[in-house]
Formats: C-alpha cells, sequence, structure tokens
C-alpha cells in the first residue's frame, strides 16, 4: 500500500487530479438524481462503444474501392468477433442517433435550453450535426450497393444547393464521379475530421453544461432539494448504460447485419435509399422538382438546423413548464411529426427489395445468349495431360468428383459476400430459362449424357460444401468459366464471368443465391469467436448474476435504517 | 478515492461483520462501477481475441497435386502444384512443390522440398538414388531417412490424402534446423 501511496502523492503534486475529478463528478443536480437526465451519458456511452469498435476496425479495414467491402466481410465472417465489432458499430450508428434525438426532446420539453444555458443547447445541436455526418460519410465506407448508391445520392444532393452547391459535390467526391477519392475523402472524414470535432463540441457542451449545472425539474420548489451527481446520477446512467448495451446487442445478434452485395455503379435496377435517418429529407426532395429541387435540398436541412439554432435565442422566456409553454411545444411536435410522418413515407415508397419486377420478367427471358453448343474448355483433356499444374484450386477434397469438372481458377467473386436477395433477380432474368424457376428443375438437353441442365436446387454433390468459401468457389467457377456436359449436348453452360455477359458484382451475388437455395448463408460467420446467440446468453448471464448480487448487497444495507438517505436530505 | 469503500463493503458481505453496514453510496458507487466494468470486460476480452487469432492463425486446405496415373512408381518426382493462398481478405494462388514417391505397394508419400537442415531446395540423385541438397550436402534415402550430412531430422512428409485417384497435398512450412518436426 505505501509504494502505492507514495505514487499518488507524487502524481498528485504535478496533476490536479482532485481539481478534475471534482470537474467531473463533483456536482449538484437540482431536484435530485433522476433516469430522465440518463440520455445524454447514454450517448456517451453509445459513443465510446462507436470508438473502441471504430479503432477495431481500422486494424482490418481498407478505404479502396477494391477491397473495402471484402475487407469487411473478412473482419464480420471471418475474425473471432469481427461479427461483434461490425454489428455494434452498424447498430451502434442508429441506437446513438435515437438516443441523441430523446435526449433533445426531452432538453427540449423541460425548458433546460433556456438562458444561460444556450450555448450547451447550440453545442448540442453541433453535436446531433456531427453525429448525421458520422452517419452519412459512414455508411458508405463497405462500399456495397447501399452504402455506394448512399453516398451517390447524398452528395447529388449537395450538389444542387445553389452556387457552391458543384464544388461541394466536387470536393466530397473527390472528382465528378464517385470512384476511389470518394472513399478515401470519406474514410478521413469519418475516422479524423468528425471524431475531433465530435471531442472538440462535446468539450464545450460538457463545461458549458457544469458551469451552470444540471437545470433540473421545471417546478422551482422540486429544485431547492440538491441530489449528488455521483454516485447518485452515475448509478443510474450505468442502469441505463446496461439496458441501452442489451438492446445494442439485441439487435446485433437477432437483426444481424445485412450485406447488400458490392458495389454495381452499373445495376441499373437498384433503386437506392438512404438510412433511416436521411428518409425524411429523401422524400421530402420527392415534392422539389426541377427548379425547386435547391429549395428541398438546401432549404429543409437549413430550415431545420436554423430551427434548432434559433430556439433558445428566439424563446426568450424563462417560464419551463411544458405546460405553460403550449405555442413552443405545439410548433416541436409539429417539426417532429412532420419529420416523422416524412421518414414514413419515404420508408414505405417503393424501392429496393421490391422484386415483383423482376419476378415479372424473369420467365419471359431465356437469356442473353442462344442455345447452341458453345465452345467451352473441355476438362477432359486436361486431366490426362498429366501435367503437374492441374491444380484445381480448392477442389473440395473428400467429395466425389463425378459432378461436372471445370477447370481455371476461382474468380473474384468467389471471395465477396453476394446479396442473395439481389441475385434471385439476377436468377430470374439470366439462368431459370434453363435451370428452372429457383434452380429446380433442368431444360431438357439432347445430347448430353444426362439428358438435361443440372438441376441446382438441390445442387451437384461435388459442388456443395459446408465451407462458404469453398462452395461459393465451385459455383464461381462454372459462372466464370462456363462448363460442357458430358456427351454431345446441344446446350453448354456459357463462360458468364469470361466472356463478360455479367460482371464480378453480379456473379457474387448469383453465387449467394444459388447457395441459399441449398441452404447455406454466403454471409455465414465461420469463425465466431463464441456463436453470437451464445454471447448474447453469456451477457444476459452475467447482468443476471451481477443484478442478483448487487440486489442481495441492497437488502443487507436495508436491514439498517436510511441514516446515509436523511443525511443527503439535509445537505 | 473509492477502493476503501469498496474494499469495506467487500468484506462486510463475506465475513458476516454486521449486516446492513454497507453505505448507501458505498452501494451505488460499486454498482455503478461493477455495471460499467463488466460491459468493458463483455466487449474487451473478444477484442482482445479479435486481434490475437488471426495474429497466430494459419489455415491452408488440400489441393490436388496430380492424377495418380500420371505419377512414375518407385522413383520420386518433383510436381509443382498451386494451392490457394489467404492472405486476410486476399486471395491468391501460391505455386509451391512437393516430392511424390509412389512405391511399388501403392504406398505414397509426399515431401516438402525444403531441407529440414537450414531450409534449402534438394533434389534427388538418379544415379546416388539419394536426395542431395546443394547447400550443405545433406543426403537422404528415397523414405526421406538421413544418410549424411547435417540435417537433423529426415525430410518433412506433408499431409496428403488420394481422392478418386488423385493426390492432394495440403501445404505446410516446418521449422528447419531443429530435430523435431514442427510447423512454423
Amino acid at each position: 500500500m505505501r509504494p502505492l501511496g507514495a505514487i499518488n502523492e507524487w502524481l498528485a503534486a504535478r496533476w490536479p487530479f482532485s481539481e478534475v475529478s471534482r470537474l467531473v463528478l463533483d456536482e449538484e443536480i437540482a431536484g435530485g438524481a433522476s433516469f430522465s437526465y440518463s440520455f445524454g451519458s447514454a450517448v456517451l456511452t453509445v459513443f465510446a462503444i462507436q470508438a473502441v469498435t471504430g479503432i477495431m476496425q481500422l486494424f482490418f479495414y481498407v478505404p479502396t474501392i477494391r477491397d473495402a467491402y471484402r475487407s469487411v466481410g473478412y473482419l464480420h465472417t471471418e475474425v473471432p468477433f469481427g461479427w461483434l465489432i461490425h454489428g455494434l458499430h452498424y447498430w451502434g450508428a442508429q441506437v446513438i442517433i435515437v438516443l441523441m434525438l430523446v435526449h433533445l426532446a426531452r432538453v427540449f420539453i423541460w425548458g433546460a435550453y433556456k438562458t444561460p444555458r444556450e450555448l450547451t443547447w447550440v453545442a448540442g445541436v453541433g453535436l446531433l450535426l456531427v453525429l448525421m455526418a458520422f452517419s452519412l460519410t459512414g455508411a458508405s465506407l463497405p462500399w456495397d450497393q447501399k452504402g455506394y448508391w448512399a453516398g451517390q445520392v447524398s452528395t447529388s444532393v449537395a450538389g444542387v444547393i445553389p452556387i457552391v452547391g458543384s464544388a461541394q459535390k466536387i470536393l466530397l467526391r473527390g472528382g465528378q464521379e464517385m470512384g476511389q477519392l470518394t472513399i478515401t475523402r470519406f474514410f478521413g472524414i469519418h475516422v479524423a475530421i468528425l471524431p475531433l470535432a465530435f471531442l472538440a463540441l462535446f468539450s464545450l457542451h460538457i463545461v458549458a453544461m457544469r458551469r451552470f449545472g444540471s437545470a433540473g425539474p421545471w417546478e422551482e420548489n422540486k429544485r431547492k432539494l440538491k441530489g449528488p451527481f455521483w454516485p447518485d446520477q452515475v448509478f443510474k446512467d450505468s442502469i441505463v448504460a446496461a439496458v441501452v448495451f442489451v438492446i445494442l446487442l439485441t439487435l446485433v445478434v437477432f437483426l444481424p447485419y445485412q450485406f447488400s452485395g458490392p458495389a454495381n455503379p452499373f445495376d441499373t435496377n437498384y433503386v437506392p435509399k438512404p438510412e433511416w435517418n436521411f428518409l425524411f429529407l429523401y422524400q421530402a426532395l420527392k415534392y422539389f422538382q426541377g427548379s425547386l429541387e435547391p429549395v428541398g435540398a438546401a432549404g429543409i436541412p437549413g430550415l431545420l438546423i436554423i430551427l434548432l439554432l434559433v430556439l433558445p435565442f428566439v424563446d426568450r422566456s424563462t417560464e419551463r413548464s411544458p405546460f405553460r409553454r403550449p405555442l413552443v411545444l405545439l410548433c416541436g411536435f409539429a417539426v417532429a411529426a412532420a419529420v416523422t410522418a416524412f421518414s414514413l413515407a419515404g420508408y414505405l415508397s417503393p424501392g429496393y427489395g421490391t422484386t415483383a419486377d423482376a419476378v415479372k420478367t424473369g420467365s419471359s427471358s431465356s437469356g442473353p445468349w442462344k442455345l447452341t453448343v458453345q465452345a467451352v474448355r473441355s476438362t477432359d483433356t486436361s486431366a490426362s495431360d498429366g501435367d503437374t499444374n492441374s491444380g484445381s484450386g480448392a477442389a473440395p477434397a473428400g467429395s466425389d468428383a463425378t459432378g461436372p469438372s471445370v477447370s481455371g481458377e476461382a474468380g473474384e467473386a468467389a471471395y465477396v459476400i453476394g446479396s442473395a436477395q439481389r441475385g434471385a433477380m439476377l436468377f430470374n432474368d439470366q439462368c431459370s430459362g434453363c435451370h428452372g424457376e429457383a434452380g429446380k428443375d433442368g431444360l431438357p438437353n439432347p445430347g448430353s449424357v444426362s439428358g438435361s441442365v443440372p438441376v441446382l436446387n438441390p445442387i451437384d454433390q461435388a459442388l456443395l460444401s459446408r465451407e462458404p468459401t469453398v462452395f461459393a468457389g465451385n459455383i464461381d467457377r462454372v459462372i466464370q468459366h462456363g462448363s460442357l456436359p458430358e456427351g454431345s449436348p446441344s446446350i453448354a453452360m456459357p463462360a458468364f464471368g469470361d466472356d463478360g455477359t455479367l460482371n464480378q458484382q453480379q456473379i457474387a451475388n448469383l453465387i449467394a443465391y444459388i447457395m441459399a437455395l441449398n441452404g447455406v448463408d454466403r454471409a455465414m460467420i465461420t469463425n465466431p469467436g463464441i456463436r453470437p446467440v451464445t454471447f448474447y446468453l453469456v451477457t444476459l448471464g452475467v447482468f443476471l448474476f451481477m443484478g442478483l448480487i448487487l440486489a442481495g448487497a441492497w437488502s443487507r444495507r436495508s436491514a439498517e435504517p436510511a441514516s446515509e438517505d436523511q443525511a443527503r436530505g439535509n445537505k | 478515492m473509492m477502493s476503501d469503500e469498496n474494499h469495506a463493503g467487500l468484506s462486510d458481505t463475506n465475513h458476516k461483520i454486521s449486516p446492513g453496514t454497507i453505505k448507501r453510496r458505498g452501494f451505488l458507487k460499486i454498482a455503478a462501477a461493477a455495471i460499467y466494468g463488466s460491459i468493458a470486460v463483455l466487449l474487451g476480452l473478444p477484442f482482445l481475441k479479435t486481434l490475437i487469432t488471426p495474429a497466430v492463425m494459419k489455415r491452408s486446405r488440400f489441393s490436388k497435386v496430380a492424377e495418380l496415373s500420371t505419377i512414375p512408381v518407385g522413383e520420386p518426382v518433383d510436381i509443382h502444384f498451386s494451392a490457394p493462398a489467404q492472405d486476410a481478405f486476399y486471395h491468391d494462388q501460391a505455386m509451391h512443390t512437393v516430392w511424390v514417391l509412389r512405391g511399388k505397394n501403392g504406398s505414397v508419400s509426399a515431401f516438402s522440398p525444403v531441407c529440414p537442415h537450414l531450409g534449402c531446395h534438394y533434389d534427388w540423385n538418379n544415379k546416388a538414388r539419394q536426395f542431395q541438397c546443394p547447400c550443405h550436402a545433406s543426403t537422404f534415402a528415397a523414405d526421406g531417412t538421413v544418410l549424411g550430412g547435417p540435417a537433423p531430422r529426415s525430410l518433412d512428409t506433408l499431409p496428403h490424402r488420394i481422392v478418386n485417384g488423385a493426390l492432394y497435398v495440403r501445404w505446410v512450412d516446418y521449422t528447419p534446423g531443429i530435430p523435431e518436426k514442427v510447423a512454423v
């Protein structure tokens, strides 16, 4: 104990620990601690989780248009607890905005933004904008379909703003078009500029808040009683933090991140939709068309920001009770209702996920190629060559090799997590003509030994594997390089990849769909560390156990009269 | 600041000195620290594993080397084959060589082409009927046993399988220079 004391003393003489801890912890809360004041601290807790998971992702993610998506897929499925890191960051980004809005609504209803707390409010509005910018730049970083198109649309929206618009757009994109410089810029903004901006505004926010203390209840007489921030409020905050953490984990485990497939700038039937927190703007823009577009693009967000910023300067009465500020409250709720209504309308409007069109066009299309024999690489000869280079990549050792023999390496698509949903649309369009709807039948193939085109659902046992990358590689080689059935078939599988009929993104989506038809999830987590559901139960167990111990300790303490509580009241 | 009170709180419950002496504020401090602390531990431990595992893990799969029928019997041959190589999210094909000896009794041995002495690539001398390493003159019999020179162990065999008449090998790097065969 003694050397520790000496170190403490030495440090205390050189750094103002007690002053700092007093600044952070010693605060009188008017009216005492309350759960309703916990939302700001909950935002901070989630921000801490975002910071840690963000830094963890920096050890795996690369901001390049070729590899960003693959690096995210690798982290999520092949690195232990990658699903947890990526999932927490993804869901944390949603939850933090919800908490921020609840915090804002709480301060608004309590009238806590009023003089002398204007600066606290303004810094808080700044923090909300920083979070929105985090959300916008972060969504594009995986360079998946969803993120690519969100970035495409948001920078276009920024581009229609009068005067500064086009400069703003090319500065954000790093050029006229979305590309490598876009992802690098979004990355730089997301991991360097915004965290610094957040910390700066957070310091402003918290110091300004401490300057005048917590506003407390709106009733004057309730404010006379004081309670300490530490530990009373911190204890309540910690309970809220635990609840928020469990909610976050529930989302991560039971609504896992959906891979939307690699970004495909040439996908013409993708209807991009922004993240939920930008849906109101997306929807509102639909009502401002042509020359009015700039009004929507700049006017609506601009107006909302200005309304928030000027609120404490316009609403100057000292009355804090929500029941005696009907006009302000009404305006606030009207704005909130409008934003919610626009968001809902945007959410319900048609977009990504509507497969009705694809189903309609599917049966009418027999594919872009003619049903004639195509010269594809014959694999019978390669085996008898006896050359020493005949290794066929990740051939499934131990499997029955009597299936369609295909040579050639797996293409890029084999290592990319495609979207089965996008793949389904493409399959209807390109593949169902021969392989039947959902791959269930094969068209007759006169002249071939088997007599028909292979059924893909269920797929040939030689291609099937429980290991996603192996299975994907097996399917990939057939789609990339084609296949010639044994005999003298009238139909051969074209080399969709080699002849450029399909790009790698499309092939990745098709692979994901064909795997899904055979009961294998392309995005399966192959190295979870601990299975998500198990981890979830462990977490609940830890909290339950801790709760029981704390409850036990609490009940022992209550055996004695609450002398401490009385002392607190007198203070 | 709170360590003393923590200590007091814990010793009260453990040693049953007198129930109810945990002070309210002390309890709140412990509870808040326990809750935030458990979140930190629940995330911290997994995240440590995230950083450590990819750094220590190496995986390789069986790759097809050749059809067995194309390999001569009784004489070792070196065969080049490509194996999928994974470096994080980069996938590539790496070229490897394996010395394969197909015995008359149907046995198959696959040797790593790397000399177990210091990692040079050895060769087969058909006249002398032995493997010879050009670096330090280690010699090995066709079955891999050391005949002479400084090699500390026999040639390293690679894991292999025969599936439908084709030879599959899994590439492994072994530590050179030591008597035991240990994967790198």
